[in-house]
């Protein structure tokens, strides 16, 4: 078991609080568009950004057509951030320098806030899953994702989040638990993370851990972003990451202790399977700020 | 842990009888299943169980995203065909991009040979103009005629010009009337299948404006046309392989004509 540090150096950029952020999906884009919503910052996928393989086969990173122009118009009234579901970091399979080129001109050019990513395996030799599945928690893969994340951060010439996923495995091979992996990962490789706050309840659940004991050992410092979700429960009371309801009464419990521990930092809702109308994502973000102003005393400006 | 993940027939299928898959498909399950010894067990689900949430969600994943992608190829063969289509197919095609968006470009190719859906002689015309719309979707734009650029262009220099056209147009030539069967796509009597092909090939033309992706019908002869400067021919020499066909007509070849249409639509975006 590795003894906890809090020896952080602080390279990592510090971001201002910008309250209450929901995921940008296409059904909304009209609203969004029309309505202007007093919604301070939109989080997109950013491989919805980027052009197919034959409309960009030399991966240079061309706009990406019509969503792009979308998120282009969008980007005028709002920040973004950039959150990625590819890029791989856990994998052994080398890193995909196409998907990396179009990444950085991508961020060059709409300038999110955060790029950030999961920290899973999505696929392995040349085959992509396109789900977010946990790796083992073991010394070597620590210095190998470690790795991995210096060199995306080199060639983005910037520092990435990575986001705790939710998971229904665990490896017989782990030496640590998961928070202490990511609380390492992100001091080694001086990064930033995306505490996905259902995420952790999800696999607290799943694996049976205290998901209090997970937020004390994710380092305070190094948290620029926040997760909100909701999930599904099965009959086993085995809970699946569906992004497809609202968050839950635990959720929010657990979002009142992050907000607790980590501050005023960006919080966005996330719901990505039988999209509600817009109006509804608005309510929940109000329901984090409520929160927030509960905590924390003050409202974002 | 990825065969058994990615195994579309279900995991159950993939752990007990890796050995009744295609021969031809061997070298993808050859993991021994004692590898998945290395997952916990832990209540309230096995490891089987636990493994198989991966499994269905990264079928049923692609499933969406493909039904998505193929809006009116899903239509016509239903729920139930699709959902095996697509078990093949991702058993041939297993994805290999970081876009999921890329995981439908094998598609229309695969389905063209595929025994169940013989029955639907047009389907991969249709899978073909479905790919289309979709890379048409996701290409960018030029930055549009800069109208002042031709208004002083001599004679010789129109018969020397090279059009650009914009990135987002496809031609496209096909027997069976798909364009009209994706048009129908979301009404809600049943669509009505074409019996048979059209005696002479349909000329589609697709491109995106502000809004979305247009596709109509055209006469051969502009359709040539553009085929013919988008490969980079100049105006003059395109007029005169067309006059050859025009001939038999009384009124001169309406290249103007044409140009303004083309022009209007935002189908050009340079003349060199």
């Amino acid at each position: 078991m590795m003894t906890p540090t809090n020896d952080f150096n602080h390279v990592l950029p510090p971001r201002p609080d910008l309250g209450v952020g929901v995921g940008l999906r296409s059904n909304h884009y009209g609203a969004i568009l029309s309505q202007r919503p007093a919604i301070p910052w939109f989080e997109v996928i950013s491989e919805n950004f980027m052009t197919l393989r034959n409309t960009d086969p030399e991966s240079r990173g061309l706009p990406g057509g019509r969503p792009r122009e979308m998120l282009d118009l969008i980007r005028k009234d709002y920040p973004i951030m950039l959150h990625g579901v590819s890029l791989n970091i856990g994998s052994t399979d080398p890193l995909r320098k196409d998907y990396l080129s179009k990444l950085k001109v991508l961020a060059e050019e709409t300038q999110p806030l955060w790029v950030s990513d999961h920290l899973c395996w999505t696929g392995v030799e040349g085959e992509n899953l396109h789900d977010l599945l946990p790796i083992p928690y073991t010394e070597e893969a620590l210095a190998h994702v470690v790795e991995r994340v210096k060199q995306v951060q080199d060639i983005l010439g910037r520092r990435i989040l990575l986001e705790n996923v939710s998971s229904y495995v665990s490896y017989k091979h782990s030496e640590m638990p998961e928070w202490e992996f990511v609380a390492e990962l992100a001091r080694r490789a001086d990064c930033g993370i995306l505490l996905d706050v259902n995420n952790v309840y999800v696999s607290a659940t799943n694996h049976g851990f205290d998901p209090k004991k997970y937020l004390e050992g994710i380092p305070v410092d190094r948290v620029r972003q926040m997760h909100l979700a909701g999930y599904s429960e099965q009959d086993t009371g085995f809970l699946i990451d569906t992004h497809d309801h609202p968050v839950t009464s635990p959720v929010w419990d657990l979002y009142r202790e992050s907000v607790r521990r980590f501050g005023a930092v960006p919080a966005l809702i996330e719901w990505d399977d039988k999209i509600p109308p817009f109006e509804v994502l608005e309510q929940e973000a109000k329901k984090a700020e409520a929160i927030r102003e509960e905590v924390l005393g003050t409202k974002v400006a | 842990m990825r065969w058994v993940v990615t195994e579309p027939r279900g995991i159950q299928e993939a752990l007990s009888s890796p050995w009744t898959l295609d021969p031809a498909l061997a070298n993808r399950y050859i993991e021994p299943t004692r590898q998945l010894d290395v997952i916990e067990e832990a209540a309230p689900l096995s490891t089987h169980d636990r493994l198989d949430v991966y499994a269905n969600a990264y079928f049923y994943r692609l499933l969406e995203s493909l039904g998505a992608d193929f809006v009116t190829v899903h239509r016509v063969v239903g729920e139930e065909k699709f959902h095996d289509v697509v078990a093949h197919f991702l058993m041939r095609y297993p994805s290999n991009s970081p876009n999921i968006g890329d995981l439908g470009e094998a598609f229309p190719g695969f389905i063209k040979d595929y025994p169940l859906l013989q029955q639907f002689p047009f389907l991969h015309e249709l899978a073909a103009l479905e790919r289309a719309i979709m890379e048409c979707l996701f290409t960018h734009h030029l930055p549009a005629l800069d109208v002042s650029s031709f208004q002083t262009k001599s004679e010789e220099e129109w018969a020397a010009a090279r059009f650009v056209l914009d990135p987002t147009v496809r031609l496209m030539s096909v027997r069976w009337p798909v364009d009209t069967l994706w048009k129908n796509r979301e009404q809600t009597q049943p669509l009505e299948f074409p019996d048979a092909p059209d005696l002479t090939p349909r000329h589609l033309l697709l491109y995106r404006d502000d809004n979305w992706v247009n596709v109509s019908a055209m006469d051969v002869l502009p359709w040539t046309a553009l085929l013919m400067l988008q490969s980079g021919m100049p105006l003059g020499a395109v007029c005169e392989a067309l006059s050859k066909q025009w001939s038999e007509r009384s009124e001169p070849l309406p290249v103007m004509e044409w140009f303004s249409t083309w022009v209007a639509k935002g189908l050009v975006r340079n003349i060199q």
